[in-house]
């Protein structure tokens, strides 16, 4: 087959260059990239983490009251080590803490009267670690890592909260859940970070979040599903969940377009993240409903378009994956009014795809997100347009805004003494906070989803993006 | 024909070994002593270049002794990993017990394959893996049992809930793996694969009952990559079909034939380093382009496959060697491990 | 009976890129007995070729850029990868392409980056509607372009000598070069005519729905592989015939298979077993396909 030893002298050259390209470039697994600049510090030895793993909120009441959904048990390892020298670090090894994953004792002593629970405070720098998809089935946009660097650099500058510096550190979870539970991981161990924030992916979100529990560390992320997570501790969502808004979109649909709410529908994928919004909606309104598999395939979508039509539906809620429902879109023959919520759904990128695709089918979708649209946000939070003049940005700044801002002033509510603990007892007793853009947030010790409102969208193709129809609304 | 494992000349005196044992405990520290030191994510990075190692070392019976290509091995992979999840999660049995179902749910899965391939060869036959894998992915992994596409979690038990005892858990299958591995191809039956994978037709003249051997062949890799599903879902407690992917096929394809087939170090090696160099070097560097080692590996592969079939096991040979307390040479005699991929068309 | 017309015409219709794409990998296996897995990155690459292109020339003239580059992709494979691997036996041939194939999409992914492009169809939106089915002109053009290449194959391989020879050099090399044809220039002009018939896919096909790194791979490469083993992998028609036969069992299978509420709720992505069983079916009961001519 070969021929010579010279072919045999090329062939390793060029195999040890490629090993050198292979070795240079990342591989599926575990990316963890510092947003644009670098150079970030990540706490030193001594951010040593407060409390040990799992979120003790009443003092000293240890114990763990057992496991949290299906299968809770073993921590992932590892929780409450400092960064830093491995090996003996402070907090437990998380060594055969496998019931503890985050289920403090007897709940509801709350820390009754504010008093912060104890516990070594937070060193100066505060690391948010985030996951989002920024390769893999549905990523998103490219302005991510420059987005979310917004915030942290205008509160840093005016000071930080409570004294101490934010630092964000993004780490890619490729769309899919072993990966988003690996850069977790590493956000903690590696980048120390105090808690984590998932962008977008249900299935990452809710896969991210459930090591959190077990590690102890707070994990917030925009409203999505409520499986699982409804009973973790130390989770926040920021927004309205499926569920939350299922109620919500019914009356919507019926106020906005009463005409054609008789005729509702709803398509989505099959998945058990889904469940509970389908369940949601279906039950707040009549609709008939149409079930695609979780990867469908072009003929399923195709299917289920034609089905709708011939069934007349008129006004109807895709909750999919917008590549899947952007090409079940380009199959739709009849005049369907689009209706349902984001957080990806409401992306200008999308927006920008359907408009070129397939506009008439496309133009005057509305969808509910979590933040408003680029026409409304400088005006809505005046602190933004400040923080972001002098660059160009979209969407996805807004976004990275809204959320980063809603999380710093949570952890200013957390006071100086910060811990882990700390930060989600006094987040659980948030009363009708509005944060920036943020719809208002109402926590309680029973309750983690704390969102009421919503920012309404709607697609205009005259401008090939969505522009803001209502914000913090209620239906 | 070579012969399969042939034993290696011992020359040594005293200096050699002490060398060699320098060597040796020079690999024993890094590989067991160093993951103590260092913060536990190493362990669990680690842990997965085991998995790989040990999926790779199933392909590489398939491939490698009997001949027979694989391009959807991930989804042998996932039967193994979803079958122990369920088991614990569900069926309320302890690890142990999921990790023997694992390996057994893989057998049999491999088996079923090889029954197939009894009657499809080569090219169709790599074909059918490739639907195997896309079907396994889309329907079997999402099945109800199996969580209808939401996963599975695999909750550790008590004793390995750290990342670094799983690792050494780990560490324990994958030698439990090359023992198994490397006693089979000092067999009649190793033996009897290989000459089916070379010549089937004259090894059916010589007696041997091909079928019966082709499928212990596929017997044996399941039972290897049912014992790597296993360590791959307990060792983020969670499976899902999301990144069982033909990506997975391809790379477990690129570590096995490029680390060499018919070589258990260089794939082992070189399984190891293609999994964790990346993920070290881009720790240090950074990298915008998160693809440019998968790439790197394809061309790679191509590369092996034209010029060097033999592999990083082949380039590594004389180290293995004289590991082994053999001569360092780098004089290659006609060896068992150059021949490449082999199949009938 | 209008839902069964319904059904057949999606079949027919979503069935047409996958010949397309078998005929492609027909051509090639007829031409070298080769399992070419990188027919679909062909068209990717033609696709995101054409896609940049449309930055400054029209979608038509992008095209045919974007399928000239696919064809020079086609003769750079036969150059560095096939040649080289010729005595090898042919599933190392198939790992390297596959290797190509994996190659390619992640050097789509590390240029570019994974998210969503709107890659314009040559006439957007529907033709007709028939049977509540929307007929997209892209799909038509599609059909067209099935037939023509179909068509054009079939003359090249049965009535040109060019054809001939190719034919010749992939059944009896050896005998072949003593005749004075240089197989060397047969296999590039194989895969050279490879590059073109995968371009060809990519583009129109790049037009049906958003463009991704490895689309064309994801989305087709499987289905066209079953398409031209049910066909018959070295039959041009059955190429042709199997594409549309897989499109119609994916039809039928979404329509009236995943209605039975035992398959809706218990199996998952059903069209996928269905592809998976019609495979093994055909290998185990008619390995030549349906019209093919091969043991």
């Amino acid at each position: 087959m070969t021929d010579g030893p010279r072919l045999r002298r090329a062939g390793v050259l060029a195999v040890a260059a490629m090993l050198a390209v292979a070795a240079c470039g990342q591989k599926s697994g575990v990316h963890v990239s510092a947003g644009g600049g670098g150079g970030f510090e990540t706490g030193g030895a001594d951010s040593g983490e407060g409390g040990g793993g799992g979120f003790d909120t009443g003092g000293g009441a240890g114990g763990d009251a057992g496991a949290g959904g299906d299968g809770g048990g073993g921590t992932a390892g590892g929780s409450g080590s400092a960064g830093g020298d491995g090996g003996g670090s402070a907090g437990g090894d998380g060594g055969g803490s496998a019931g503890g994953g985050g289920e403090a004792g007897g709940g509801g002593d709350a820390g009754a009267g504010g008093a912060a629970p104890t516990g070594p405070a937070w060193g100066d720098t505060i690391v948010v670690g985030i996951h989002a998809p920024v390769s893999g089935a549905a990523p998103v946009p490219g302005s991510v890592p420059r987005a979310i660097q917004v915030y942290p650099r205008w509160i840093n500058s005016k000071g930080g909260i409570n004294g101490r510096q934010l630092v964000v550190e993004l780490a890619n979870d490729e769309y899919q859940p072993a990966s988003a539970v690996q850069v977790c991981q590493e956000l903690v161990q590696r980048r120390n970070a105090f808690l984590l924030f998932g962008v977008a992916g249900t299935d990452q979100i809710q896969a991210c979040a459930r090591f959190a529990e077990s590690a102890g560390v707070p994990y917030l992320s925009a409203g999505v599903t409520e499986r699982g997570l409804r009973d973790l501790r130390g989770y926040f969502a920021l927004s309205m969940s499926y569920a939350q808004q299922g109620p919500f979109l019914a009356n919507f649909i019926k106020k906005q377009f009463p005409d054609l709410a008789g005729n509702a529908g709803m398509v989505y994928s099959d998945t058990p993240n889904f469940a509970d919004g389908v369940q949601a909606f279906t039950s707040a309104i009549d609709a008939k409903t149409y079930r695609l598999p979780r990867v469908p395939s072009s003929t399923d979508l195709a299917n289920a378009a034609r089905q709708m039509c011939i069934d007349g539906v008129r006004v109807a809620y895709p909750l999919m994956a917008p590549t899947d429902w952007l090409q079940m879109l380009r199959a739709v023959t009849c005049d369907i009014q689009w209706s349902g919520v984001g957080v990806t759904m409401g992306l200008n990128s999308v927006a920008a795809v359907a408009c070129a695709d397939s506009p008439e089918r496309f133009d005057g979708a509305t969808f509910f997100s979590p933040f408003p649209g680029v026409d409304a946000a400088p005006t809505i939070d005046p602190e933004f347009a400040q923080a972001v003049q002098g660059e160009s940005w979209d969407d996805i700044y807004v976004l990275a805004w809204s959320a980063a801002k809603a999380i710093g002033e949570l952890l200013k509510q957390a006071g100086e003494n910060l811990n882990r603990a700390g930060f989600v007892s006094s987040t659980e007793q948030v009363q009708n906070l509005r944060i920036g853009m943020n719809p208002t947030l109402s926590y309680s010790p029973d309750d983690h989803f704390g969102a009421g409102e919503v920012h309404v969208l709607q697609a205009d193709c005259s401008k090939r993006q969505y522009v803001t129809l209502a914000s913090f609304a209620r239906f | 024909m070579a012969v399969a494992g042939a034993r290696v000349e011992q020359v040594v005196d005293l200096r050699g070994w002490l060398a060699r044992g320098a060597a040796w405990a020079a690999i024993a520290f890094v590989v067991l002593v160093l993951p103590l030191q260092l913060e536990q994510f190493h362990s669990q990075r680690w842990s997965l270049a085991v998995v790989y190692a040990v999926a790779a070392l199933s392909l590489n019976v398939l491939i490698g002794y009997a001949g027979q290509v694989s391009l959807g091995h991930q989804g042998f992979l996932g039967v193994g990993a979803f079958f122990s999840a369920y088991m614990v999660t569900s069926q309320d049995q302890t690890f142990w017990v999921a990790l023997v179902a694992g390996a057994l749910s893989g057998a049999v899965a491999s088996l079923l394959m090889g029954l197939v391939a009894l009657r499809v060869r080569g090219l169709y036959l790599a074909l059918v893996t490739l639907a195997y894998g896309r079907m396994a992915q889309e329907t079997l992994f999402n099945l109800p049992l199996f969580g209808s596409g939401a996963g599975v979690e695999a909750p550790r038990p008590e004793a390995f809930s750290t990342d670094r005892a799983f690792y050494y858990l780990a560490l324990i299958v994958l030698a439990g793996v090359l023992y198994a591995d490397w006693r089979f191809t000092r067999t009649k039956a190793g033996r009897a694969v290989n000459a089916i994978r070379e010549n089937e037709q004259v090894a059916a003249s010589y007696g041997i009952p091909v079928a019966r051997y082709k499928l212990l062949a596929f017997v044996l890799s399941g039972v290897f990559v049912g014992l790597a599903g296993t360590l791959y879902a307990f060792r983020i407690q969670r499976v899902d079909s999301q990144n069982l992917d033909f990506n997975l096929a391809l790379f477990l394809v690129i570590v096995t034939v490029v680390g060499g087939l018919r070589s258990r170090w260089g794939v082992v090696v070189w399984t190891a380093a293609f999994t964790l160099l990346p993920d070290y070097l881009s720790d240090r560097f950074g990298s915008d382009a998160p693809f440019i080692s998968l790439a790197a590996g394809a061309f790679l592969l191509v590369a092996i496959l034209v010029f060097f079939p033999g592999g990083i096991g082949q380039l590594i040979r004389p180290v293995t060697r004289w590991l082994s307390g053999g001569r360092f040479a780098r004089d290659e005699e006609e060896d068992y491990v150059e021949e490449g991929v082999r199949g009938r068309p | 009976m209008e839902e069964l017309l319904a059904t057949v015409m999606v079949g027919v219709l979503f069935g047409a890129p996958y010949s397309l794409l078998a005929l492609g990998i027909a051509l090639v296996y007829k031409g070298t007995r080769v399992f070419n897995f990188a027919q679909a990155e062909f068209g990717t690459v033609a696709a995101f070729a054409a896609y940049l292109f449309n930055d400054h020339v029209p979608i038509v003239g992008a095209m045919v850029l974007g399928v000239a580059v696919a064809v020079g992709m086609g003769l750079a494979m036969d150059r560095l990868v096939v040649q080289p691997l010729a005595g090898s036996p042919r599933v190392t041939v198939l790992v390297a392409t596959a290797a190509v194939a994996t190659g390619s999409i992640a050097l789509q992914l590390a240029i570019g980056d994974a998210s969503l492009r709107s890659y314009p169809p040559v006439v957007r939106g529907n033709a007709f509607v028939l049977f509540d089915v929307g007929v997209e002109w892209q799909r038509l053009l599609l059909l067209i372009a099935l037939g023509g290449m179909a068509f054009a194959l079939f003359v090249f391989f049965s009535r040109t000598a060019y054809g001939l020879a190719v034919l010749a050099a992939s059944q009896e090399p050896v005998a072949t070069d003593l005749v004075g044809i240089g197989t060397k220039r047969m296999s590039a002009l194989v895969w050279a005519m490879a590059g073109f018939a995968g371009g060809i896919t990519g583009v129109l096909v790049a037009g049906l729905a958003a463009l991704t790194p490895g689309h064309v791979t994801a989305e087709y490469l499987v289905f066209a592989f079953v398409a031209a083993v049910i066909g018959g992998m070295t039959s041009l028609p059955g190429a042709v015939v199997g594409g549309l036969v897989l499109g119609l069992l994916q039809s039928f299978s979404a329509n009236y298979l995943t209605d039975i509420g035992w398959v809706g709720d218990n199996v998952p992505s059903a069209s996928e077993v269905v592809v998976f069983a019609a495979l093994l079916v055909v290998l185990a009961v008619r390995p030549a396909g349906l019209l093919g001519r091969e043991t």
